[in-house]
């Protein structure tokens, strides 16, 4: 998938676009407060895109041992609220802990430094491969296997040109 | 823009008494030129005359995504209608600095004919899609049959670009293409692009055979073309024409067959198919290996100027949602690419 531009920076361009393309020759009072929510909607979504995944592990994390916390303190106490706090406490303690979820940056970062590296390694293949080096072919074969992995991915995913098709095109 | 349009037609015809335009509208849709369609009413010594106009200019630089020369584009519609019987549009007017049009400029004619495939590929037509098909194989046959000295004899095609394309044999117009896609690669990879990169490596050790080159339309496919009644009426957009390797334009149209599924290449039955037919015609061998070498060459050509429009927008240096969107079409593509490659199953 293209690191540059990432989800967040592709609303940002879209944003952009509206304020630029869309709202100056918008009609009515009504569509151009329509499409300043849409705007806000979407600044939402591009902070939250890169934190996602991050903060609501660790937040897993914390309620778990809240949770668990509680129902230790509610050991002290008798009766039916304090039975299912220790419920809650033993159900929250099963879910287990997630592992530290890399920030998005660090993945972006290696993401992109391993894509070069596969990029620039195809180009020396294919060098060895016009030179006769009979590894080459079965070589190369091996990164494009991976690499129809993550077509296939990007299609199934992340880009929707199956609705619609290409727009625009005269 | 009418006003200007008048003015322009007024200088270019001064023998002229009037000029009016009407029916004047911009044409939706294109990733290239703006395009308009207008009528301009003539009066001049001898009545009336009403001309039916496309005019194409050149957008504004700062969101121009795709740019072409509006001068080269005139001049080869020109020679094509001149210089064989392939159905262009006449070129009228040419504002080659955009003098009085604001930008550089063209003015041709607008054809009769629908661009409209649809109806065509429906079933129960198949006998006029294959006689257009058939003709649109022959309008190809003879722009590459035609010599290079009657529609380029100033040398102005060989490296349309102007891009650093050597094309004083097909060796070296082969190997300063690729070099070209390899360079252009490191410049504009806004991001890394593994796929893009493997399809320009590949090419240096698949090269076919060589043939002559000749001149090439650049963009032979299925939308640039206009039809009437089983018949060809013009082919249109030469804006990506060039002096290349005749079997870039096979590649070409067999990639868009495939993508927007108007198989105009399988619809030809004459001398048992369209490369055979073309061939017969041309004099031009090409075999099915050729024309799978010729989809990644001729995607390589065009991928290029895209990935440049998706890294201006992405600097900032366009002010076009449309370099964004471009990053759409990228992606859908790949597959295509990877499927050209012979790229096995994805790994588990």
């Amino acid at each position: 998938m293209f690191t540059n531009p990432s989800s967040a920076r592709v609303l940002e361009l879209i944003r952009e676009s509206l304020d630029r393309d869309v709202i100056p020759d918008l009609q009515t009072n009504a569509a151009r407060v329509t499409v300043q929510m849409i705007q806000q909607m979407l600044l939402s979504v591009e902070r939250r895109l890169p934190v996602e995944q991050q903060w609501m592990a660790d937040e897993c994390n914390r309620m778990a041992r809240v949770l668990q916390e509680t129902a230790s303190a509610a050991k002290a106490y008798e009766g039916e609220a304090a039975t299912s706090l220790q419920t809650i406490g033993s159900r929250a303690s099963a879910t287990g802990q997630f592992p530290e979820v890399p920030t998005y940056s660090s993945i972006n970062e290696r993401y992109g430094e391993l894509s070069n590296l596969l990029t620039d390694a195809l180009g020396h293949l294919h060098r060895l491969d016009g030179e006769g080096w009979s590894e080459a072919p079965n070589l190369i074969k091996n990164l494009r296997a991976y690499l129809q992995l993550r077509i296939n991915r990007d299609m199934q995913g992340i880009f929707a040109m199956d609705a619609g098709g290409l727009l625009g095109r005269g | 823009m009418e006003a200007q349009l008048e003015q322009f037609i007024q200088q270019e015809r001064p023998n002229t008494k009037s000029v009016r335009i009407e029916n004047f509208q911009m044409l939706a849709g294109g990733y290239s030129q703006e395009t308009y369609s207008a009528d301009a009413i003539i009066e001049n010594a001898n009545g009336r005359e009403t001309l039916p106009l496309i005019i194409r200019r050149d957008p504004p630089p700062e969101i121009d995504i795709l740019p072409t020369n509006r001068r080269l584009e005139y001049l080869i519609t020109q020679r094509v209608g001149e210089q064989t019987t392939i159905p262009v549009p006449t070129a009228h007017f040419l504002d080659e600095k955009g003098a009085t049009l604001e930008r550089p400029s063209m003015v041709i004619q607008r054809l009769s004919g629908s661009a409209d495939l649809t109806p065509l590929f429906q079933p129960g037509n198949e006998d006029e899609a294959e006689a257009v098909a058939t003709e649109f194989c022959e309008r190809l046959a003879e722009l590459h049959a035609t010599s290079l000295d009657t529609l380029d004899p100033e040398g102005e095609f060989r490296d349309a670009r102007g891009v650093g394309i050597d094309s004083s044999s097909w060796e070296s117009y082969m190997t300063s293409s690729i070099e070209f896609f390899m360079q252009s690669y490191q410049q504009i990879a806004f991001d890394p692009l593994p796929v893009f990169y493997d399809m320009y490596a590949s090419l240096p050790n698949r090269l076919p055979q060589p043939v002559p080159l000749a001149m090439c339309h650049g963009d032979y496919q299925p939308s640039n073309f206009l039809y009437e009644d089983g018949h060809i009426t013009g082919v249109i957009d030469w804006e990506a024409a060039h002096v290349g390797d005749p079997r870039e334009d096979i590649g070409w149209l067999y990639q868009l067959s495939g993508i927007t599924g108007f198989d105009l290449a399988g619809s030809v039955k004459a001398d048992g198919g369209f490369l055979q037919h073309y061939s017969k015609l041309s004099g031009i061998p090409v075999t099915l290996e050729d024309v799978g070498f010729f989809m990644v060459f001729s995607s390589a050509a065009l991928a290029a100027p895209i990935l440049d429009a998706v890294r201006r927008g992405l600097d900032g240096e366009s002010q076009n949602f449309l370099s964004t969107y471009m990053l759409q079409p990228l992606v859908a593509a790949q597959p295509g690419y990877c499927g050209i490659l012979g790229y096995p199953e994805a790994e588990e």
